[in-house]
């Protein structure tokens, strides 16, 4: 971790700054963060999809439904596959600045999109490829927004 | 977009909102000051980092501990008890349609989140954010219509 003094507190990385030696290592953790992402969104639709759950008339239904859910070797798969993501996230949060990470998120929507179309088989059509777009901006701008100043 | 689905996202868009909220105010040292307080999470739809946001300078009488560390094991399970109803709808809403549809439409805790953070935390919401939340809102209507021409 770098020395310098910054108003980011503790635990965050300085701000705008990744020290030399850190840099490999947070690609990495994004790296991770993103793949492992999309990865357990696509299985967790694949995992649901091959479920048989009862009609989801009542609140109590849904309850039970999760349950089975939960209890699909494929589901877990994706749980873990969850878990990896947020670790790296953690990671890549300490050891890089909060204006990349937060932008960064926006392409887990394009790799989701591109993994639910090769992997799934999902169509996927102009207009839902725009609105996906101009999604992934709004967030972009939201993440900048939220950079502080003296960046 | 059918009853149920709609249901399971209110389930899985306000239980991350909220769930997230609570842990990190559970979580936290002081105020969060910050107005990335509430973005920096995993995930738009996945558990709180819980980062701490700075040294306090807390009241140190007993009582006042005790109370308050009473208050964030309660901020803390109400938390993960959201954030659990959230991952519930999020596993049904997967059922119930295309993946390439319920991801894109979980960025709506952005906009709800900003709407909280300006309310409850009193955070400034500048130009760029608010033309962040209007570019996703768009982005929304046109998926929803993706989903039915």
């Amino acid at each position: 971790m770098s020395a310098s003094s910054s108003p980011s507190g503790p635990g965050e990385a300085p701000a705008g700054h990744i020290a030399h030696e850190d840099r490999t290592r947070f690609i990495l953790a994004i790296s991770i963060a993103v793949i492992a992402s999309s990865l357990g969104d696509i299985v967790l639709k694949q995992g649901m999809s091959q479920l048989h759950l009862p009609p989801l008339h009542s609140l109590a239904a849904a309850g039970s439904a999760t349950g089975i859910a939960l209890a699909n070797p494929v589901i877990r798969e994706g749980i873990g596959l969850m878990l990896v993501h947020f670790a790296a996230f953690v990671v890549a949060l300490r050891l890089g600045p909060l204006s990349v990470v937060v932008p960064l998120r926006s392409v887990t929507y394009i790799f989701t999109t591109l993994m639910a179309h090769f992997m799934l088989g999902e169509q996927v059509s102009v207009v839902r490829w725009i609105a996906i777009m101009l999604i992934l901006m709004g967030v972009s701008l939201i993440g900048r927004s939220a950079a502080p100043p003296n960046e | 977009m059918n009853n149920e689905y709609a249901v399971a996202m209110a389930f899985a868009i306000l239980g991350s909102v909220a769930g997230d909220f609570l842990v990190k105010k559970a979580a936290s040292r002081s105020q969060p000051k910050a107005p990335g307080g509430l973005m920096a999470s995993p995930n738009s739809n996945s558990s709180a980092a819980g980062a701490s946001q700075g040294i306090s300078s807390v009241a140190s009488t007993k009582s006042f501990q005790i109370r308050t560390r009473w208050l964030r094991l309660l901020q803390l399970i109400a938390g993960l008890t959201l954030l659990t109803l959230h991952f519930g709808g999020f596993l049904i809403a997967l059922k119930l349609a295309p993946v390439t549809v319920t991801i894109p439409l979980m960025s709506c805790t952005y906009i709800l989140t900003t709407m909280l953070g300006k309310i409850f935390l009193h955070e400034p919401i500048n130009r760029t954010r608010w033309t962040g939340i209007g570019v996703i809102i768009i982005g929304v209507i046109l998926l929803e219509l993706s989903t039915r021409l």
